[in-house]
């Protein structure tokens, strides 16, 4: 059982004060678990420290009788020139095991973080995804009866989070989570009820689905109605994970595979040092595989060939975008940091930045990322689209409007536009001129012939002819 | 498959008693600033107990150099050891109090830690420290020949009492301090400089002329080192240090570092790089 009374939290900002929450009286249903959702800023981990007792509020108070684990987070709360196994004897001498029992959780913790050798090296050594591994692994050796989760399940890779995932289902006998992600799926299928948090109050919702479209801006549903009247519509407008090309997509398929298949495998044999520009041949080999619409291996390259040559913007860029497309969220901001301490202002940062913000839900910095993009470059038609895209969602169909008709000025056939447009037309009540302007969507993208792969091909001769 | 292993261990933290939680913290950050303060050197417990032990041999060997004449009545080696030993611990726990927040802002991550149970930590550190080299430089003088007489056993006890209450009440104003000014980092060390030359490390209340003995007879840290001197050590002739201003200052210090604390115990966790 938790208890909000009377909780006001605020803090100082240039000239007055923020007011995260006011005069606010909640209670929990006991025993269940706890979705937090809302905008960026909207204070979901105060939230979270508040109820983790790490944050104090200005007035009123939170009781339980519960335990709280730490906020387990990106951030382990280690001490970085110290090794991951000294640092969890001392979180295990902070809550006061014994020594025998301590020598038996720090194995276990190894095992499950499953970070091998890296257990005995300083933590300063380590990347981001590793702590937050190391963090999870050590919170599963105590007992609390809930366990505060801010976006653990967006750290690392897919087997760590099948992995954190399983090990939060068998404790789900004896402790409650309560957690806060941006992925819905996941608040879904954790979580009991769900908690917004938004505009300084929080709302209580027993029902997910009601809490989910309150969160999200109400013209998402009239999108979704407009695709459901026209549903090849939607086929282009969501975005699947990696998916395997049909053969017929192109001949050179087969081809192309073969010498992937033989590149891969004398990379594996050769050290990356060998290679004339490693940067290069590890960016363009990630082109070819987001080509192939495989963008886990592209992500992997593009990773590769950043740390190779950290100067070159473009790669950072691309690496963002194969990120924010497969929802990895945490890599696609560290590649737009990365990008930005190279060329704050280059319109290609800018119009990936405001894409992700868009993406977080960050609408206002999305916004201004946008306009500053248009700035430096007036001429750019995905921009406008893009500042389109975040003015729908801001509820300000007109404006949209107008900057979606600029990008379709300069750029009249791109079918993601139309598509855009459309939207923005059925948003204004104009159903007639949105299903015509659908309609040209459609005939475009069917105009466009099927996706060529001859330009990866001619790179991957040219790469293997590096080896 | 099981995530978790087969017998996996996990530990229920909910019947711990608030003392029991206030002694494991202070346990593991004690342990862990041990780890941290020694941890990285090699022969890293040594150079604690080094720095005071090559202040006395220098100022030995200096004074050594001019005369073999006892200082106040008593070895300039123990008239040495005894004005560095309390120094070295005022000037220690003011420098790391200052930078106590700064350094463990990743352990306030978890809820039951609190600056008072670091500042704790460091200053039971800090003392066993010194306690330690006492426990040294003592019984070897004493092997070694120079005449070591305890003058009043109590009375020191008492003394150190005040003095480290003294110590306390500013460790505790300092830790306060250091987060809501980050130059006090550097500031502090410097203001702590004079305190050496004026605090009667080297040289007895009795060597001041009598019309500047009135103004350093303000600083609590020359009543300090007057007074563990003259309980300690039989023979040793002292005027003017004041057991009521020692124990006064004690008190206000306390209270004051007390309730500094107190009034920022919120801000000072909050005031960091957690969000």
């Amino acid at each position: 059982m938790i208890k909000i009374e009377n909780l006001t939290k605020s803090y100082p900002v240039k000239g007055g004060r923020h007011f995260v929450f006011r005069d606010l009286n909640l209670s929990f249903p006991p025993d269940v678990n706890i979705g937090i959702i809302g905008p960026n800023g909207g204070g979901k981990s105060t939230l979270l420290g508040l109820l983790g007792g790490i944050d104090y509020p200005d007035r009123g108070r939170i009781v339980s009788e519960n335990s709280f684990s730490w906020p387990l987070g990106l951030k382990g709360g280690f001490i970085n020139h110290m090794s991951g196994r000294d640092n969890c004897r001392v979180i295990c001498n902070l809550y006061g095991l014994g020594t025998r029992k301590i020598k038996r959780i720090l194995e276990e913790i190894k095992t499950l973080s499953g970070i091998g050798r890296y257990f005995e090296e300083p933590v300063k050594s380590y990347s981001s995804g590793m702590s937050g591994r190391l963090g999870f692994a050590l919170s599963m050796s105590f007992d609390f009866d809930y366990f505060l989760i801010d976006e653990i399940t967006s750290v690392g890779d897919a087997q760590f989070k099948k992995l954190a995932k399983d090990a939060l289902a068998e404790k789900a006998n004896r402790s409650r989570i309560i957690m806060v992600s941006h992925s819905m799926t996941d608040i879904k299928r954790f979580c009991d009820v769900a908690v917004l948090v938004k505009d300084q109050t929080i709302t209580l919702f027993e029902n997910m689905d009601e809490a989910i479209r309150a969160y999200l801006p109400k013209t998402r549903e009239t999108v979704e109605d407009l695709e459901a009247l026209i549903p090849e519509a939607t086929e282009a407008t969501v975005k699947l994970g990696p998916t395997t090309l049909p053969e017929s997509v192109d001949k050179h398929l087969p081809e192309l595979l073969a010498l992937l298949q033989q590149i891969e495998k004398s990379l594996s044999n050769i050290s990356p040092r060998k290679l004339h520009d490693p940067a290069g041949f590890h960016r363009s080999l990630g082109d070819v595989y987001r080509a192939l619409e495989n963008p886990v291996a592209a992500r992997k390259h593009y990773k590769i060939s950043g740390a190779e040559d950290p100067y070159h913007p473009e790669t950072f860029l691309k690496l963002g975008q194969t990120a924010l497309e497969m929802g990895d969220w945490h890599t696609a901001e560290q590649a737009l940091t990365e990008a930005e301490q190279l060329d704050q202002n280059h319109p290609g940062t800018l119009r990936f930045k405001a894409h992700l913000k868009q993406q977080q839900g960050d609408l206002p910095t999305a916004l201004s990322a946008a306009e500053r993009a248009l700035r430096v470059d007036p001429k750019d038609d995905q921009s406008w689209t893009r500042r389109a895209a975040i003015l729908l969602l801001l509820e300000r169909p007109e404006e949209a409007l107008a900057s979606q008709l600029k990008a379709h000025e300069l750029n009249p056939d791109a079918p993601e536009q139309l598509r855009q447009l459309a939207r923005i037309l059925s948003v204004r009540g104009q159903i007639a001129l949105a299903q015509e302007t659908m309609e040209r969507a459609r005939k475009h993208s069917r105009d466009r012939s099927p996706i060529s792969l001859s330009e990866p091909l001619t790179t991957l001769h040219q790469l293997l002819r590096q080896l | 498959m099981s995530a978790l292993p087969k017998g996996h261990t996990s530990v229920s933290v909910n019947r711990q008693t608030p003392w029991e939680i206030q002694k494991a913290v202070v346990f593991a950050t004690f342990l862990r600033e041990i780890k941290n303060r020694f941890g990285r050197y090699t022969l890293g417990y040594f150079w604690a107990l080094l720095e005071p032990l090559a202040y006395v041999a220098v100022l030995s060997f200096i004074r050594g150099r001019f005369t073999d004449a006892p200082i106040a009545g008593i070895s300039p080696l123990l008239f040495f050891a005894a004005g560095v030993l309390p120094f070295i611990l005022f000037r220690n726990l003011i420098n790391t109090s200052v930078s106590s927040i700064e350094a463990n802002l990743g352990l306030f991550t978890y809820q039951r830690v609190k600056p008072a149970d670091i500042f704790v930590a460091r200053f039971i550190l800090e003392c066993l420290i010194i306690l330690s080299v006492v426990l040294l430089i003592f019984p070897a003088l004493h092997y070694s020949g120079v005449e070591v007489q305890l003058n009043n056993f109590l009375l020191l006890v008492l003394v150190v009492l005040l003095t480290l209450m003294f110590f306390a009440g500013l460790g505790l104003l300092f830790t306060v301090l250091g987060p809501f000014w980050i130059e006090s980092k550097k500031v502090v060390p410097l203001f702590l400089r004079p305190f050496f030359f004026i605090s009667g490390v080297f040289f007895p209340i009795s060597s001041i002329p009598q019309d500047a003995r009135i103004y350093f007879l303000w600083n609590p840290l020359l009543h300090a080192t007057e007074l563990i001197r003259a309980s300690a050590f039989a023979n040793y002739t002292s005027h003017d240090a004041s057991l009521v201003f020692l124990a006064g200052c004690g008190l206000i210090s306390l209270a004051l570092g007390l309730a500094v604390y107190r009034i920022c115990r919120i801000k000072i966790v909050t005031s960091g790089t957690i969000r």
